[in-house]
């Protein structure tokens, strides 16, 4: 294999590839995903019980649900509307706040408590706003509850669903540019002929996949990091980082390889990746549904490799804490050496009988 | 001498040709089978219920009149779990141990009363109440386990509230239909989202077959019979409306989704396949191969799944996401399927549908009639 044949191709594929739409997705599928998970539909898993309140009189009630963790408050002005949306299940519940409320609470004259649930809110949430609406109210009155309640907490502190997604977001961006890139290009090169073209000049056929490896890995790496910042995931440490996002994504180029040299055009890799996706993707959701038996991630191969990013990443962990995990994903990387290599010398016997 | 030939029968021949072509297709048979299975099982696989309680283990309280109360108090949004000891709670809720009873596993949250909780409680001395909570419990929990322990000993203290309520046992006042034990499930929220993604695919299908005509120029060749530009596009149309209708009626027969209102989801799903079947047109126009195809197929399917996903959150969807074309048809699923609205009630929504199902089949027919035309 020839050093400078195969940077020559990497330059080729570099300079052609960008008109090729699979780079735009390299490029913005992972800020896209990170958008629309982070910003847009992260709260779908970890709901918050949501509270209008109409304030009518500058009350302390107001201040103090603002002041809590948990609950999504929001402050409307007019008493229909805000009905209106607790109604239409846009709020769980909404607190009409009357002028002179917290004097009258303190007073003892005992106004009357405007609280509404929506129909479709779920009988947890309203027991969640009630009580806490109720709880709050007391303390305007000021009067202290005749017990003393001591809270004890147990175990560790779940992540946030913030948090929990970023291994899912960071795979996809590992899996477009280190699978779908190397793949597709591959395929394309093939279905076009090209490829056959390249192998009748002294370039070998193991220099082109390799370049498309190499192209694929700095994507993947590239991408990889992006994501984790675009998701404030860079903290870990340099070293570690570096390793396991390495392993991650050098096991990752080998199956977009492994796909691009085993399918005869375009539509063959695209089977692929439809059918096999799920299987590669699936350790990723175990970090978002923490109640599921979280065994079954480990026999995912890609977990092997995702779970030292998560680790490093989220945990902060060093390389000797990840390093079981890493051994495996190195004994993977391996073995699909030999399948890549198998199947390109496979490729190289087809392309010369055609 | 040949016989004229009749539009229909023009039309019929090259439907016949590109189903025949879409069967050969093994890429598209698999996808299509492929997606088709992933749907069902995925549906079957959700929960066909919501769990709207907090259980709460309760350890110290003897008398189960106040547990009882308690309970029903709280109508649906508790429920509350014995448990013999403090020290079997804690050790629950820490995941210490097995859970000693079937109905205890689970528990997350517990409150450990003290022995003699009622009766000081109610001579007005000052008691101290254990809270267990497992970490992962969110803060909003918490904090209302608090209150409760707390609003409990204000009630055996006799104190009452510092505000008047709609009733005795009644703090709050219901808006709209009391859906409480009748909530809409993840399989109800998910079905016009997988409806949809069988459409989609559709879409997708229709658009490469499309792409692949124009690219291997096969269209020109059907023009040089008697067959017409507009044979060929009410052809492609017709294809990709009966294809995806076909889909979405196994889909719809497998999820169970026929069973109120047949008619009116099936007119649902014909003018949303006809919609589907104009963007193809358009999607399959623009794209020069698969790839290309496959990019621009992205950028339609993106914005039409939005109406679908914003269907699982609660509440109105935003101004923007009832502004996209499949809204209505999401919306109008949702409506039937959901909660059970017929022909009057689903009237705007497809209004709506069929707007926009004539116009994105109209630009559709436009782009590509264009396109073929310049081949």
């Amino acid at each position: 294999m020839s050093l400078s044949r195969i940077l020559l191709v990497l330059r080729k594929d570099l300079q052609l590839g960008p008109r090729s739409p699979i780079f735009l997705w390299v490029l913005l599928l992972p800020i896209l995903i990170t958008l629309m998970l982070q910003v847009t539909f992260g709260n779908l898993f970890d709901p918050n019980p949501r509270l209008g309140i109409v304030d009518q009189g500058a009350s302390v009630v107001t201040t103090a649900v603002q002041d809590l963790d948990g609950i999504e408050l929001t402050l409307l002005e007019d008493v229909d509307d805000l009905k209106g949306k607790v109604e239409a299940n846009d709020l769980d519940a909404g607190l009409v706040l009357q002028p002179g409320f917290d004097s009258a609470v303190r007073s003892g004259a005992q106004p009357a408590l405007e609280f509404y649930v929506g129909g479709q809110s779920l009988a947890s949430n309203r027991i969640i706003l009630a009580v806490t609406t109720v709880d709050l109210v007391r303390e305007v009155e000021g009067s202290a509850p005749p017990v003393e309640v001591e809270l004890v907490a147990l175990g560790e502190e779940a992540l946030p669903i913030s948090v929990r997604l970023v291994p899912f977001i960071v795979m996809y961006a590992l899996l477009i540019a280190a699978v779908f890139l190397p793949s597709f290009s591959l395929a394309d090169e093939r279905e076009n002929r090209t490829l056959s073209a390249l192998i009748v000049t002294p370039t070998k056929l193991s220099e082109v996949v390799t370049a498309k490896g190499i192209l694929g890995f700095l994507l993947a790496g590239a991408m990889a990091l992006v994501t984790l910042w675009l998701n404030s995931a860079l903290t870990a440490q340099p070293l570690a980082l570096i390793v396991v996002l390495v392993v991650a994504a050098l096991l990752l180029v080998e199956i977009g390889l492994i796909y691009g040299t085993a399918s005869k055009d375009i539509a063959g890799v695209f089977a692929l990746i439809k059918g096999t996706g799920f299987i590669l993707l699936a350790p990723t959701i175990f970090y978002i549904f923490t109640g599921w038996p979280q065994w079954i991630a480990k026999l995912f191969p890609t977990y092997w490799v995702i779970n030292p990013v998560y680790e490093v990443t989220i945990n902060n962990a060093g390389l000797s804490e990840v390093w079981v995990e890493l051994a495996i994903g190195v004994a993977v990387i391996v073995l699909l050496a030999f399948v890549v290599m198998a199947l390109t010398r496979r490729l190289r016997a087809k392309l010369a009988a055609t | 001498m040949n016989r004229p030939v009749s539009r229909f029968s023009i039309i019929a021949s090259i439907v016949r040709k590109d189903l025949a072509e879409y069967g050969r297709d093994r890429l598209w048979a698999f996808l299509t089978i492929m997606v088709l299975v992933v749907v069902i099982v995925l549906f079957w696989l959700l929960p066909d219920n919501v769990n709207e309680s907090i259980r709460v283990g309760v350890s110290g309280l003897d008398d189960s009149s106040v547990l009882t109360a308690l309970e029903s108090a709280e109508e649906e949004g508790l429920l509350l779990v014995p448990f013999a000891t403090a020290a079997d709670l804690e050790a629950v809720v820490a995941g210490d141990v097995a859970a000693l009873e079937p109905d205890q596993a689970g528990t997350t949250v517990g409150i450990a009363f003290p022995d003699d909780f009622l009766a000081a409680t109610t001579r007005g001395d000052a008691t101290t109440v254990t809270v267990y909570v497992d970490a992962a419990v969110p803060d909003e929990i918490q904090l209302a386990i608090t209150g409760l322990v707390s609003e409990l000993a204000f009630a055996v203290a006799g104190d009452e509230l510092p505000v008047s309520t709609p009733g005795p046992d009644e703090v709050f006042v219901v808006l709209g239909e009391d859906r409480v034990g009748s909530q809409a499930s993840a399989r109800d929220s998910f079905r016009p989202l997988l409806v949809f993604l069988v459409l989609l695919m559709e879409m997708f299908i229709m658009a490469s077959l499309i792409a692949k005509e124009i690219q291997e120029r096969t269209v020109t060749a059907l023009l040089i019979t008697p067959a017409s530009v507009g044979d060929v596009l009410a052809a492609k149309g017709i294809v990709g409306a009966l294809s995806g209708m076909a889909q979405a009626i196994v889909v719809l027969v497998a999820i169970n989704a026929l069973t109120s209102q047949p008619l009116l989801i099936l007119t649902l799903m014909l003018f949303g396949a006809v919609m589907v079947s104009g963007t193809a047109m358009l999607a399959g126009s623009t794209g020069k191969d698969f790839m290309g195809t496959l990019f621009s197929g992205m950028l339609f399917m993106i914005p039409l799944m939005i109406p679908a996903f914003a269907a699982l959150f609660p509440g109105t969807a935003s101004a923007w996401i009832r502004a996209i074309p499949s809204y209505p048809l999401v919306q109008g699923l949702i409506n039937v399927s959901t909660f059970g609205e017929g022909w009057a009630e689903t009237l705007p929504e497809l209004g709506v549908l069929f707007v926009w199902c004539v116009g994105l089949f109209a630009l559709g027919w436009m782009v590509l009639k264009r396109k073929v035309q310049t081949l």
